[in-house]
Order: structure tokens, then C-alpha cells, then sequence
């Protein structure tokens, strides 16, 4: 049987969403669907809790690997002949993945999957204006990451009620060889790393995106979108004029030329809809769009829109959230 | 001391994308190509060394793409000022899996045979969005590798062969590092890094004049495997369209409307969208 490995990046005790909605994918395709006959193996990068193990073991797993840093994975993912090495998109495996796969013989990686049936990947392309279905038709090993969001998490429980049982657990745990994190002859070497300073989900994981664009007019008014971001717990963007006119950083522009997103909810302030910004967030389970152009394209995308001045606007929807 | 920039050319990001009947490509007959906007980035890293150093590095542009249609986006670089261009050639536009690109470019630069003191890329390419080319090509080269960097700076004695240079990259979540890379090295450009040149007109005369040299995947070896990769069997969608949804308009004088106005959209996003 085929075997896939998923790698999970543990950060205060847990794993992320993103890895429990892998888990909900492979366990349905594993018992639903029953096109993927595959077993399915965790490693988990750092710690969690006895609470978040126990709640990992219910999606079906056969082995759960224990390593303390991403460079310990490498032999299990190398040589651990698996069909299927998987993860989501993050910073990290954005770098870890491509090596990973320059390493194994026959080796084909697919970024940023928004779909997996067992046989076939989906891919969006021109962020997101085409999705591309690439079979996985090889002999070699698969390097897959995908994007955060793009299925839903299993009520775990429920899903066991209605599969017949399957309570018993029987995943190993084990621990891998560890190889040591940094090496002091490396040539490249971190010497700084300047945490964010308010800790908020990455756009390209975030539930909820308060976006600004043009119509901000200026650094400061993003502290409107920031105060409706703290009310709905929601991660700031930018559209692509916004980020050009110096009114937000590069890292907040959301769009063809800057982060592909697909939170439930994305709500568009002063953004007129350029059609490289609507791919970027087109994915978006609900869009509400606030620009006092009615004609603006972004209503034609939106779920609801709101015609009107942003800074009268967003102060009394601020005022309605917090009622 | 030679700099490699590998550039690819993609459609422009206003670009509707129509596909052809077989659903396997996109239809390229009303495409504006461009450069690939991060490569730009690169581009204009590896004119500003060459600035600080007098012209001194070599600066060579690769890329890996289709000759038809021809546009001439590494006769753009040097017209910005890189020194030579390799062209490895493929039929038509094609979204190639990226390890065979990184492939095509290593076998490209080796058969070059001019050493490798920097090589710089765009952190991903618009059209395919995989990110994966610069991180292979590093590691088949090599290389260390400093990804999606947005700001460099010039520690002293750097830029050389065994230079060290100092760059900063985000990460998840809004924080940054900052990395110090020892040449040689491949590092990935991000937005925010510089604002690229535009070419000037001498710059784009004297490009015309400027060597480039052509390979085939065929002269490295590489055309079967391009045949047989998963990725040329790839099959196309557009994603679904959206129906347009409900719009409102807020009335200038009209505090009850408007506070009305508000309770509605809340209890959308509450009650029918479930989204908060």
C-alpha cells in the first residue's frame, strides 16, 4: 500500500488548522470516497500537548514521528519510501519542500494544491484566473504543499459515528533520529529574527482579512481597517495600489503579485477590483466589499456591498460589531 | 565575478485568461507578456552591484521559455544593463514542471562554463506560482539559498567571491529575519526589495549588440523528460464565476437608514454567511 507522510509544524502545543484540514481530506478519502488506498503517516516538528496528541490520533494514523526540528525530517521524507510527502504552504516549506525533493530520484513537487483526490492534484495558475489537474501518474515520490483553507475541518467524532466505529486507535509514536538544527559553518546564517508586533495569523492562513485600497489615501487611515481587524480578529491586507503608493507594506498586498487568499470572509475597503486583485481573493468564501463607486468591479464579485464612504462606513459597522 | 539572473516571461497580471478548446494551455494570442514582476527585482539587485562595483561583475540573464512568440524580455534586462543572455528554448509557452526548469537552467549554466560567484531570481514566477525553481536550482548547484529576501545590505568586503552579504526576508505572521549569506549563493527576490530601472535608449541600443546565446532542452538532454513529466499532461479550468450578491447604498442624510443599513450587514455576516 501506498504510503504518504504529512509533515506538521507544532507552535505552542498544537498544530496548525491547516494540518486538521489535510487530515479531514485524507481520512474521507481514506473511508469515503475509497479512491485512495494509502496509510497515512504524521511527523510532528516540535512539541504539543498530551491533549493535542490525543485529538491528532483520531484521524487514523499509522505511524506518528516525533522530530525536534524540520533538518530531522529530511531522512524520513528522503528515504522513508513514501508515494506522497505532504504539508501546508508556510515560509518554511516553501524552502524545505523544493530541496526535499531535489534530494529523492524522480522526484515531482506541486505548490499551493487546492485539490487532492488520491490521483490528481488541483493547482490554481495565474493566481487563481485558471486551476490546472495534474495526475499523479509516476513511479516516484510526490511533494505536495497546500494551501491553507482549502478544505474543511471533519467533526472527528461525528465522522467515526457514521463510518462504523473505528475507535480503537492504533497509531505508533516514535521518535526519528534528530540531526542537529544549525550548523556554524553554514553559509547562510540567521542572526536576527524581528517578531511581528501584534501576533496575527499570515494573510495566506487567515479565517477573516480586512483589506484597504486606494481610496486609504494614506499610511495612517490603515488604523481604521486595523481597528475593524481587531474587532473581527481579522489579518490586514492591501490591494496592489495601496502597497505602491506607500500606504502599506509589501508583505500586506494581496493579489496576483502578492498573496493568493482565501479566508471565509474578506472584506474589501476602498478597493476597486482590479482583475489582478480579484484573482487573488476571488476563493474567498464570503466577500463584502464597502467602496462608495457603485460602479466599482468589486461588487460584481461581492457576496454584499456596501455603497458608500469608507470612513463613515467602517467607524458605524465597527460601532454594529461591537453591540 | 559572474552574476546570474534568471528571468521568465509571463503574461502581463491584467491578463484574462481564455483557454483553448482542448483545455490544455491558454490561448496566448491576446497576451501582453512581460518580465515576471519579481525578476525585475532581481534584475535591478544585480545592476545596483554592478553599479557599487564600477561595472566590474559580469551579469548573465537565463531563461527558460518559448522563442514564439518572441518577446524580447532578455534583450529588456540588457537593455537595464546585464552583459549576456542564454535563451533555452522551448517550442511554445509552456508551464513546465518546475524541476525540469531548474534542471534546464543548471545544465544551461554549466555548459555556459562561466563559475558562478551569485545567482538571482524572482521569488516565483505570476503565471505558475510554484516557488520551487530557485530553492531546486540552489540545492543542485549547491548553493545556499536565501529566499523571497526584501531588503540587502552591503556588509564590508562583500560581493566577492567569498563575500558575505546581509539580507532580510518575511516570514508567517508579519515577523522578519535577517540573514547573512556567504557568496556563492542564490537568492530569491521579493516586493519592497528596490524599484526597478526602466531601460534607457542607449541602454536599449546597445542590447542589441550585446551576445545570446541558444540552447535547446534537446541540447540538454532534457526534451524527453520534459515530454514525460506529469506536468505536460495537465488539464485546464477557469474557476467558476461568482453570481453577483446583494448591494446597498448608504443614504448621505439618513441616520436611520443607515444604522439599519449596518444591523443588516451584520446580521449577514452573523446569521446567513456564518462568517463571524
Amino acid at each position: 500500500m501506498a504510503k504518504l507522510l504529512l509533515v506538521a509544524e507544532a507552535s505552542e502545543g498544537k498544530i496548525k488548522k491547516s494540518l486538521y484540514e489535510i487530515m479531514s481530506k485524507l481520512l474521507s478519502l481514506q473511508f469515503v470516497a475509497k479512491k485512495a488506498s494509502f496509510e497515512s503517516d504524521l511527523v510532528i516538528v516540535g512539541e504539543v500537548s498530551a491533549e493535542e496528541m490525543e485529538r491528532i490520533k483520531r484521524f487514523n494514523l499509522s505511524t506518528i514521528f516525533q522530530a525536534k526540528n524540520l533538518q530531522s525530517v529530511r531522512p524520513l521524507a528522503v528515504d522513508g519510501n513514501y508515494k506522497y510527502v505532504m504539508a501546508p504552504v508556510s515560509t518554511s516549506n516553501k524552502d524545505f519542500f523544493p530541496v526535499l525533493a531535489v534530494s529523492v530520484n524522480n522526484a515531482t513537487m506541486v505548490s499551493d494544491v487546492v485539490d487532492f483526490d488520491g490521483a490528481n492534484v488541483s493547482k490554481p495558475l495565474f493566481a487563481g484566473k485558471a486551476i490546472s489537474k495534474i495526475p499523479l501518474s509516476k513511479r516516484g515520490t510526490y511533494f505536495i504543499t497546500v494551501r491553507p483553507n482549502s478544505f474543511g475541518v471533519l467533526d472527528v467524532e461525528q465522522f467515526w459515528k457514521e463510518n462504523g466505529g473505528a475507535t480503537a486507535v492504533n497509531t505508533k509514536v516514535e521518535a526519528v533520529t534528530q540531526v542537529a538544527s544549525s550548523d556554524a559553518n553554514a553559509r547562510v546564517q540567521v542572526k536576527e529574527v524581528v517578531k511581528a508586533m501584534k501576533s496575527r495569523a499570515d494573510l495566506s492562513e487567515a479565517n477573516i482579512i480586512v483589506s484597504g485600497g486606494r481610496a486609504m489615501k494614506c499610511k495612517e487611515n490603515f488604523q481604521l481597517l486595523e481597528e475593524l481587524a481587531n474587532v473581527l480578529g481579522a489579518t490586514v491586507g492591501a490591494s496592489r495600489a495601496a502597497v505602491d503608493a506607500g500606504y502599506a507594506l509589501p508583505a500586506m498586498q494581496v493579489g496576483q503579485t502578492g498573496k493568493t487568499v482565501s479566508p471565509s470572509l474578506y472584506v474589501a475597503c476602498g478597493i476597486s477590483g482590479a482583475i489582478q486583485h480579484l484573482a487573488g481573493m476571488r476563493t474567498s468564501k464570503i466577500i463584502f466589499a464597502i467602496n462608495s463607486d457603485p460602479n466599482a468591479p468589486i461588487f460584481s464579485k461581492a457576496d454584499y456591498g456596501i455603497v458608500g464612504d469608507l470612513y463613515k462606513v467602517i467607524p458605524m459597522l465597527i460601532e454594529e460589531l461591537k453591540a | 565575478m559572474n552574476i546570474y539572473v534568471c528571468v521568465k516571461q509571463v503574461p502581463d497580471t491584467e491578463t484574462k485568461v481564455v483557454l483553448e478548446s482542448d483545455g490544455k494551455a491558454i490561448n496566448t494570442s491576446a497576451i501582453k507578456w512581460v518580465v515576471n514582476p519579481y525578476d525585475e527585482y532581481a534584475i535591478e539587485l544585480a545592476m545596483q552591484i554592478k553599479d557599487r562595483l564600477q561595472g566590474a561583475p559580469n551579469v548573465i540573464v537565463i531563461r527558460v521559455g518559448e522563442s514564439n512568440p518572441t518577446v524580447e524580455v532578455l534583450r529588456t534586462a540588457m537593455a537595464m544593463g546585464a552583459d549576456e543572455a542564454i535563451h533555452v528554448e522551448l517550442p511554445k509557452y509552456t508551464l513546465l514542471d518546475p524541476t525540469i526548469t531548474a534542471k534546464a537552467l543548471e545544465a544551461a549554466i554549466k555548459k555556459f562554463a562561466k563559475p558562478v560567484d551569485l545567482i538571482l531570481a524572482g521569488k516565483q514566477s505570476i503565471d505558475a506560482d510554484n516557488s520551487q525553481v530557485p530553492q531546486m536550482l540552489a540545492a543542485r548547484m549547491g548553493l545556499e539559498c536565501a529566499t523571497a529576501i526584501g531588503s540587502y545590505k552591503v556588509v564590508e568586503g562583500s560581493e566577492m567571491a567569498s563575500g558575505v552579504m546581509e539580507v532580510t526576508r518575511d516570514l508567517d505572521g508579519g515577523s522578519s529575519e535577517v540573514l547573512s549569506v556567504r557568496l556563492p549563493a542564490l537568492l530569491s527576490c521579493n516586493k519592497g526589495l528596490n524599484t526597478p530601472r526602466y531601460p534607457s535608449l542607449p541602454g536599449i541600443m546597445k542590447a542589441k549588440k550585446k551576445p545570446l546565446t541558444k540552447y535547446t532542452m534537446g541540447d540538454l538532454g532534457l526534451e524527453q523528460v520534459a515530454l514525460d513529466s506529469d506536468y505536460a499532461q495537465m488539464s485546464l479550468v477557469l474557476p467558476p464565476e461568482k453570481a453577483p450578491g446583494k448591494k446597498v447604498v448608504m443614504e448621505s442624510d439618513n441616520p436611520t437608514q443607515q444604522k439599519e443599513m449596518m444591523k443588516q450587514a451584520v446580521e449577514f455576516l452573523r446569521s446567513e454567511a456564518k462568517v463571524i
